[in-house]
């Protein structure tokens, strides 16, 4: 008897072990941030860019110094080249922003294939051991017939493989996240509050927008530049000129192209405002089935601990709720990811 | 009897609808398929003219004389004459390297087409054998109707379902000759020909262990070679600035060398990233492959018990407990697992071809 005790204890410390064994560190989204971006190495590369860009605007401030402002050459040396360097100088930082907001990305998406990935992993584990067991019994029960038993083996090795491929794609996002993160922890995607994005004013993202993205922002200096441009010619080429002909169509070209950037901007916004409405009502009603399925497994918990229903039952029950956790961390993943996108683009925090 | 007998028209005219076939063609139709490609033929075009200029375009380089004073220009007449070549070499090899990048993807895209045009066929003639039961149902309806023992509801049920499945039918027969057409402007036959016998019947590939591909990876990826080029390069440049001190005297030559230097860097550091990218899909693509190899392995175990259970049965059916209807499901079970382990050796043999490609193995080809 106490030797049967005994092996039930060392069983129940391995598999308890075992299931810590795959739980990282909890950190807060904020904490992870900081890591992953004081992390990570390719924003070396960014800061060598900024560098390369920061050096050719110096070098175009240089040559305007020295150049003389009262031929063709001269102008565009002395007001357009620097005018683009330093475009190129500002879209450069820019860029630079929105690698460092992917990588808060990065952080909110891995973290929550954990949590999802865990789930999986753990629920194709169940029905693996269900399987091991039915298979067990199967070869115990003296009616169940060869070809039975192989049927349950077969069916036993194909949940086994399933399990196995879970496990595999749950440690591939640990070991992203430790390559992110530097360690074994995780942040706290299940803390974030989800918040409701009917509040959203267009107004306000609009305002934020139109210093923030970079796309209007590069249109906007072309804009700027063409005329520029535009200005020098006129003085140095005739009307009828190609020179005086093309720097007329290129500036009014950029003026279209800035106009039409504004309408495109404006409309995407509205349209992302809107699909986070959707994506948003979609967490809600998982919230809903998920509450019903936390209720339906209490009331089979107590009806269980009364005797009322079979264990076979109240597991049902709790791989429904778990499955129903499972979905609703996926679909606060869609609407969180599809804010970050919609922060990256427009600048606005909510 | 009418009805009857345009039921019986029918049949034989969709009898006659399916595709003819002929041997399987697959080695023929990839050859063709290869052999036809204008972007091959203009990447051949393109490597022999570099091929052939190759050694007049050294001696040119070779001829440039750089002088020996330490003057701006002929510092930079030396560097371009020493990495000129690198250049040059460089470009002769990506050249090379671009054909056998191509025909991998070539084969690759291939294979993924010749297996849709099998699944649709194997839909159209799933389709087809179901019109062909529902036809039958809806006959023998139509023959009980008429003595009294169902009524109409019945047999007009046993129409629509039996109109259903024609409708199915034709329908993944055209998606199927769709695909015939637009694979026969592929490997450049003519558009109407139908004449395939599609046989994924494959034997299964070996796969070799992992550190194979990584090495072949670290040792044949063009890009690689690309950063590693670059780098050298630059590299080359730093040294001839310094040695004739030319970040000091000009300005140009000041900037060019910081230039230069960022430049080192950031194609060191994308280097970086991109190895360790690249072996983790390497990585994970094997491993994906060893679970695809542990499925096929079960699914030959679903193949024997598929077999037993129908050998089984057949004593059964010879020995009246079962209907003939009955054991035809178990052979027919028998016959889908057979069909469904050749579809996962064929992707299992996929799988190995994009590893091998991603581990640039196909760099070990012949021109």
């Amino acid at each position: 008897m106490k030797k049967k005790i005994i092996i039930i204890l060392i069983i129940a410390l391995i598999v308890s072990g075992g299931v810590i064994g795959y739980d990282l560190l909890k950190i807060s989204v904020n904490e992870a941030n900081k890591i992953a971006l004081e992390n990570d190495q390719y924003l070396e590369i960014d800061n060598l860019n900024l560098q390369a860009a920061a050096i050719d605007y110096d070098n175009a401030l240089r040559n305007a110094k020295i150049s003389s402002k009262y031929s063709y050459s001269g102008e565009m040396t002395s007001y357009y080249t620097p005018f683009m360097q330093e475009t190129n100088l500002n879209l450069t930082k820019m860029s630079n922003e929105k690698n460092m907001k992917l990588i808060e990305k990065q952080v909110l998406s891995l973290s929550y294939d954990y949590y999802i990935n865990k789930g999986n992993y753990e629920s194709s584990l169940k029905s693996y051991q269900k399987a091991v067991d039915d298979y067990n019994s199967a070869k115990k029960d003296s009616e169940t017939t060869a070809l039975e038993i192989m049927q349950y083996e077969y069916s036993m090795k194909a949940l086994k493989i399933n399990s196995d491929i879970q496990e595999a794609t749950f440690s591939q996002t640990k070991n992203e996240l430790f390559k992110l993160l530097n360690d074994e922890q995780v942040a706290d995607v299940t803390a974030i509050v989800i918040k409701n994005p009917y509040d959203i004013d267009f107004n306000q993202v609009w305002t934020t927008a139109t210093d923030y993205n970079s796309d209007l922002y590069s249109k906007k200096r072309n804009k700027e530049a063409q005329e520029i441009l535009f200005s020098i010619v006129k003085k140095y080429y005739k009307e009828d000129t190609s020179n005086y002909i093309s720097a007329l169509a290129n500036k009014e070209k950029a003026k279209l192209d800035y106009d039409s950037q504004i309408e495109s901007l404006k409309v995407k916004i509205i349209n992302d405002i809107e699909n986070l409405k959707t994506k948003y009502d979609y967490v809600e009603l998982e919230m809903l089935n998920n509450s019903i399925k936390k209720n339906d497994y209490d009331i089979a918990k107590s009806q269980y601990d009364n005797g009322f229903i079979s264990l076979d039952s109240l597991d049902s029950k709790k791989s429904a709720l778990d499955a129903s956790d499972t979905q609703l961390i996926q679909k606060k993943r869609t609407y969180i990811l599809a804010l970050k996108d919609f922060e990256i683009y427009t600048g606005f925090t909510y | 009897m009418i009805k009857k007998t345009l039921s019986i028209l029918l049949i034989l005219v969709l009898l006659l609808l399916p595709v003819t076939v002929s041997a399987s063609d697959y080695e023929a139709s990839y050859n063709e398929y290869i052999n036809n490609s204008e972007q091959l033929k203009s990447l051949y075009t393109t490597y022999q003219d570099l091929e052939s200029s190759y050694a007049d375009s050294v001696k040119e380089l070779l001829n440039y004389s750089t002088g020996s004073s330490l003057s701006y220009y002929q510092a930079y007449a030396y560097i371009n004459k020493v990495t000129g070549k690198i250049q040059l070499d460089r470009s002769l090899e990506a050249s090379k390297e671009n054909i056998l990048r191509t025909k991998m993807d070539m084969t690759i895209s291939f294979r993924s087409r010749y297996y849709n045009l099998y699944t649709l066929e194997k839909s159209m003639n799933d389709t087809y054998s179901n019109y062909l039961s529902q036809l039958e149902t809806y006959n023998s309806n139509v023959a009980l109707y008429k003595q009294g023992y169902i009524n109409k509801s019945i047999v007009d049920l046993s129409d629509y379902n039996k109109k259903s499945a024609y409708v199915s039918y034709m329908s993944n027969k055209r998606n199927y000759e769709n695909a015939i057409r637009e694979f026969n402007l592929l490997i450049g036959k003519d558009y109407d020909n139908t004449d395939y016998k599609l046989n994924i019947d494959e034997k299964i590939k070996a796969v070799s262990p992992l550190d194979v591909y990584l090495e072949s990876f670290l040792e044949n990826s063009p890009t690689l070679k690309s950063y590693s080029n670059t780098i050298e390069i630059g590299e080359i440049k730093i040294d001839c600035l310094e040695a004739y001190n030319l970040d000091v005297t000009s300005y140009d030559a000041k900037l060019d060398y910081a230039k230069t230097n960022i430049s080192i860097e950031i194609t060191a550091l994308r280097k970086k990233e991109y190895i360790e990218t690249s072996k983790s899909d390497i990585e994970n693509l094997y491993t994906q492959i060893e679970f695809a190899k542990r499925t096929i392995d079960n699914e030959a175990f679903a193949i024997e018990i598929n077999k037993r259970l129908m050998e089984e049965n057949r004593d059964f059916y010879l020995k009246g407990y079962i209907e003939k209807e009955e054991y035809n499901s178990y052979i027919e079970k028998y016959e889908n697992s057979v069909k469904a382990y050749k579809e996962k050796i064929y992707s299992y043999n996929s799988m190995i071809l994009n590893l091998e490609k991603t581990a640039c193995m196909y760099m070990k080809g012949e021109l």
